[in-house]
């Protein structure tokens, strides 16, 4: 965890970029969506950092993931698409070539995604931040603005759902 | 004490106080239900943590200038086709004017001089595009 006045752009952009591609790619369940949102998070970010005052910076950070994401959701719910369906054969997304066991992983990790879309958004965004993105319940509380008490029980709830989906 | 419930999720990410985790491990001991529940969770936890990471594609870095993208200024192969067709042809045509003791370029040397043309020309010369400038706004 970064307190304190973060470093520049392009260091918070090489540090925290492949949390922040990958929370937007398990919110968002597709690469094209996941690659927009994340590019949208970053040029934010610059923005931001002007204005960023020293304090937890993963709170700051997270809650403009988080906007970014629900101002997408909003956009695209005044322009209705057609969700895509998780393509199974994107294996290009991992950086090298996988062997036969990350393949059966890719394919359990494609149910567990198809799971995870499945979620009511608050507990698939609680269980993302603390299960993929790493996050203390602190951390989440501040970037969702609300008692730690709440995010317990998203988490909770939400992983109950998950083992529910999974079963 | 009642059911485990959500401190069972919060007991396995370490983020319950030691008054709590100690009631959790006394009521786990007598109650099969909770832990059902305990390990479904522990699965579910286990199952979400074991999520591949993915890398960030390497188009949103070179979008946003976090990596240059070394690109030819113009690809033109066939322009070094040509040239090296045509370096061929010259050493040729002097070998075939003069006597084999007194040809005066060699095919590495005419080749060299028309590479050199060719560059001072502007042909394929590698640019770094895309380098940010300042960083801030």
């Amino acid at each position: 965890m970064t307190d304190g006045a973060p470093l520049s752009w392009e260091e918070v952009a090489r540090t925290h970029g492949r949390k922040i591609y990958n929370f937007a790619y398990r919110l968002t369940g597709n690469p094209d969506d996941a690659k927009d949102l994340a590019q949208d998070v970053l040029l934010r970010v610059e923005r931001g950092l002007a204005n960023y005052t020293p304090g937890s910076f993963e709170g700051w950070l997270w809650r403009i993931t988080r906007n970014a994401f629900l101002d997408d959701v909003r956009r695209k719910k005044r322009r209705p698409t057609t969700s895509l369906p998780i393509d199974l054969d994107r294996t290009d997304l991992i950086s090298t070539p996988p062997p036969d066991e990350v393949l059966a992983s890719i394919r359990l990790g494609d149910d567990v995604q198809k799971a995870l879309l499945g979620l009511p958004y608050d507990f698939r965004e609680a269980v993302v931040l603390c299960d993929v993105v790493g996050l203390s319940y602190d951390e989440i509380a501040s970037a969702i603005a609300a008692p730690v008490g709440t995010v317990r029980s998203r988490i909770h709830r939400g992983r109950k759902m998950m083992r529910e989906a999974l079963t | 004490m009642t059911h485990v419930g959500e401190l069972a999720s919060a007991y396995l990410d370490g983020e319950t106080t030691t008054k709590e985790a100690t009631r959790l491990v006394s009521h786990l001991a007598d109650c099969g239900a909770c832990q059902r529940e305990m390990a479904d969770l522990h699965a579910a936890r286990s199952v979400l943590r074991s999520l591949p990471v993915l890398e960030v594609p390497e188009s949103i870095r070179v979008d946003l200038g976090l990596v240059p993208d070394v690109v030819p200024l113009r690809r033109r192969p066939a322009a070094w086709v040509g040239a090296a067709a045509a370096a061929v042809m010259i050493f040729v045509a002097v070998a075939t004017a003069a006597a084999p003791d007194s040809v005066g370029l060699t095919l590495v040397e005419v080749s060299a001089q028309y590479e050199q043309q060719t560059l001072v020309g502007g042909g394929v010369s590698p640019v770094v595009g895309l380098v940010r400038d300042g960083g801030g706004e």
